[in-house]
C-alpha cells in the first residue's frame, strides 16, 4: 500500500520554464530525484500532423488569444510524416513542447531500431521537447508502417511490463529524454493484472514517470463496472508528471456499451473525478494536456475553465 | 505463447470477427488457439466477442489503404469478380494468408499482394508484382553511414515489367482517378494487351514508374545491388555502352542531383 502525501502546493502553479536544459538524464539519479528537473510546462493542448488543415484547432491562434490555455504544444509525432507546418511555427516561435509518439510499441524490440531512433532524435533537436510519452501499446502490426495505426492496449502480464520497460529504457537511453508511458484507450483487455497494476509495474521497473490519461482509465474503469477512482489509491502517483483529460462518446455496438475516445470536448464525470484525485496527489505533476485538437476554440472554453478550477488550488491559477 | 503472439491473436479477431467468435467461443479448429495457454484461453473467452467489433469500419479502413496502394490489381479484380468484388476484397480477412502474416509480424501489403497473386491471371500477377514493388520502395527509409559507393536513393528502383504493363497502368490510372473505389463498380477493363514474353524497363521514383532506356537500366541496375557499386563498376557498365569514363560520371552527378542516386 502506498501513501499517498498531502499536496501542500498545487505543483502547476509555477508559470512554464522556457529554455530549459532536456536532452540529459543523469543515470545515477532515480526517476524521483531526476523530476526535479523537469520543467514546469502548465496546461497545453495537443496536436497531430495536418490536425488544423483538418478542421481543428488552430493553436498558435489560441495560444494567442488565451495564453493560459496553451503554455505548451504535445506535439503527436509519426515519424514517416515529420513536423507539420504549425508544429514547426510553434517550435519557430520558440515555445515548449512535448514529443508524443504515435509509432512505435514500446515492448517489441524489432521496434525500436537505430534507424527510428536516429530519426526521433532528428525530430527532437527540432522540438527540444521537455520529454517523450506516449500511448504504451501496440500502434501497429506488423512492421512499423504508415496506413497500419490501430492502437490497442498492452497484454496486461508481468511478462508485457517487462519488456515495455525495458523499451522505455532503451527509448530513454538513446535519446536522452525522459520517456513517459500513456495507458492507452480499448475496449478489449486482456490479461492477469488490472491496468493501473500493469503500469505501476512498467514505471517501477522502468524506473520511469507516467503520463496519466484520466479519460483512458475512466473508459478502462467503465468497461470493468468499476468506479473511476478504483486502484488509484494504490497507484504510484508521485510518478505522474503529466494528466491528459478529452472528452468521450458513449456508443453501443449489438448492446454493449463503450465510450469512443473522439477526443470531443464533452469531458465525462467520471474523467473529471480522476482528473480532480489525481491533481491533489500526484506531487510531482509538471503538465495538463486538453486533447481538445479536433474542436474549434470556442468550444474548448468550458472545458479549460474546469481544468482551471481543479488546478487553482487555493485561488491562484499559474500565478 | 509470449505476450507478442496473444496481441498477435487479437488482431486478428479484431479483423475477422468470425475467428473471433470461434476463438471466445473456444473453437479448436484455429491455428492460434492451438498454441494458447489455459490461462490465456480463459483470459480471451472471459472477453465479450461484440468488443471486437466495436469498430465497424476498421476492415473497409484498412482495405481502403491497400486499395491506395494496389489500385490496378485491385481493378483487375473487380473487372473479374463483377459486382460482388467488394465482399471479395474483404475475404481477405478471413484468408490464411492475412491471418499467418499478422502472426508472423509481417507486412499487410506484401500478405496482400501475394493474397491478390493467388488467383490464376497473368495480368494480375505481374500487376501485383508491380504495385507491390512500388509499395515497399514507398516505404524504404534513407540509412545513416557515408559510403564510397555509389546507390540508389530510398525510394528509387529499377523494375524489368512485360512489355504493354506500363501504358496498360497508365491507362487504367487514368480511369480510376482519385476516388478508386468509387471508379469500381462497374468497370471495364482497358483493350491493352500486355506481352508476357517482351520485356520492358521502368524507373521507379517517388512512386512514379516511368520507362528507362537499356543503357541507364544497365546503369541504375548496378547501383541497386547489395552494397551499390563502384565509379569503376559503372564505367565498365559504360563501356558497354560505348560510353565513356566522363560521360558516366557526369551521368552518376546529374543523377545525383536528381534524387535518383545517392
Amino acid at each position: 500500500m502506498i501513501e499517498i502525501a498531502p499536496v501542500v502546493v498545487n505543483p502547476l502553479r509555477v508559470r512554464p520554464v522556457v529554455g530549459y536544459q532536456s536532452g540529459v538524464i543523469d543515470r545515477r539519479q532515480s526517476f524521483l530525484e531526476r523530476v526535479v528537473a523537469l520543467p514546469r510546462l502548465g496546461v497545453g493542448v495537443s496536436t497531430e500532423y495536418g490536425a488544423q488543415l483538418a478542421g481543428g484547432l488552430d493553436v498558435m491562434d489560441l495560444a494567442e488569444s488565451a495564453p493560459d490555455h496553451v503554455q505548451f504544444l504535445e506535439v503527436g509525432v509519426e515519424i514517416a510524416k515529420g513536423l507539420d507546418a504549425d508544429a514547426l511555427a510553434w517550435i519557430d516561435a520558440g515555445r515548449p513542447t512535448t514529443y508524443h509518439f504515435l509509432d512505435v510499441n514500446l515492448d517489441e524490440p524489432d521496434d525500436l531500431g537505430p534507424d527510428w531512433l536516429r530519426e526521433v532524435a532528428e525530430v527532437c533537436r527540432q522540438l527540444k521537447p521537455a520529454w517523450l510519452c506516449g500511448d504504451a501499446g501496440m500502434w501497429h502490426f506488423g512492421p512499423r508502417d504508415r496506413n497500419h495505426m490501430l492502437l490497442l492496449p498492452p497484454i496486461l502480464t508481468r511478462e508485457s511490463a517487462t519488456d515495455m520497460a525495458v523499451g522505455i529504457r532503451r527509448l530513454r537511453d538513446a535519446t536522452g529524454y525522459e520517456v513517459l508511458p500513456e495507458n492507452p484507450p480499448g475496449q478489449v483487455f486482456i490479461g492477469d493484472m488490472t491496468l493501473l497494476e500493469f503500469f505501476a509495474e512498467v514505471c517501477e521497473r522502468a524506473d520511469t514517470g507516467m503520463l496519466l490519461d484520466c479519460a483512458h482509465l475512466a473508459i478502462y474503469q467503465h468497461l470493468h463496472g468499476r468506479s473511476p477512482l478504483e486502484g488509484l489509491d494504490r497507484f504510484p502517483l508521485e510518478r505522474v508528471v503529466e494528466l491528459h483529460v478529452a472528452g468521450g462518446t458513449h456508443r453501443e455496438h449489438d448492446g454493449f456499451a463503450w465510450i469512443d475516445d473522439d477526443h470531443t470536448t464533452a469531458v465525462s464525470a467520471e474523467t473529471w473525478a480522476i482528473f480532480d484525485f489525481a491533481v491533489k496527489h500526484a506531487t510531482n505533476l509538471k503538465a495538463v494536456v486538453f486533447e481538445c485538437e479536433r474542436n474549434q476554440a470556442a468550444a474548448t472554453e468550458a472545458g479549460f475553465a474546469r481544468l482551471a478550477e481543479t488546478l487553482a488550488v487555493d485561488g491562484h491559477m499559474h500565478s | 505463447m509470449s505476450h507478442h503472439q496473444l496481441q498477435r491473436v487479437i488482431v486478428r479477431m479484431l479483423h475477422d470477427q468470425a475467428f473471433a467468435r470461434a476463438m471466445i467461443a473456444g473453437r479448436s479448429d484455429t491455428v492460434a488457439q492451438a498454441a494458447l495457454s489455459d490461462a490465456e484461453r480463459g483470459w480471451l473467452q472471459a472477453a465479450d466477442p461484440r468488443a471486437f467489433a466495436v469498430d465497424t469500419y476498421r476492415t473497409s479502413r484498412l482495405l481502403k489503404a491497400l486499395i491506395d496502394e494496389f489500385p490496378c490489381s485491385v481493378a483487375r479484380v473487380a473487372s473479374l469478380s463483377g459486382s460482388s468484388w467488394r465482399q471479395g476484397l474483404h475475404d481477405f480477412f478471413s484468408s490464411t494468408g492475412f491471418h499467418v502474416g499478422i502472426q508472423r509480424r509481417g507486412r499487410l501489403v506484401e500478405s496482400f499482394a501475394a493474397w491478390l497473386a493467388e488467383r490464376d491471371d497473368q495480368v494480375l500477377s505481374a500487376l501485383v508484382a508491380l504495385e507491390l514493388s512500388v509499395a515497399l520502395l514507398a516505404r524504404q527509409r534513407s540509412s545513416a553511414g557515408p559510403g564510397t559507393s555509389v546507390k540508389l536513393a530510398a525510394g528509387v528502383g529499377v523494375l524489368a515489367l512485360p512489355g504493354g504493363l506500363l501504358s496498360l497502368v497508365h491507362a487504367v490510372r487514368a480511369q480510376l482517378g482519385d476516388d478508386v473505389i468509387g471508379a469500381l463498380d462497374g468497370y471495364r477493363w482497358p483493350p491493352h494487351q500486355v506481352r508476357m514474353a517482351e520485356q520492358e524497363r521502368v524507373l521507379v521514383v517517388a512512386g512514379a514508374v516511368e520507362p528507362l532506356g537499356g543503357p541507364l537500366f544497365d546503369l541504375l541496375s548496378c547501383c541497386g545491388a547489395p552494397g551499390g557499386a563502384t565509379l569503376q563498376q559503372l564505367i565498365e557498365v559504360g563501356a558497354r555502352h560505348e560510353a565513356t569514363a566522363e560521360d558516366v560520371a557526369e551521368i552518376v552527378d546529374e543523377l545525383r542531383q536528381d534524387g535518383v542516386l545517392r
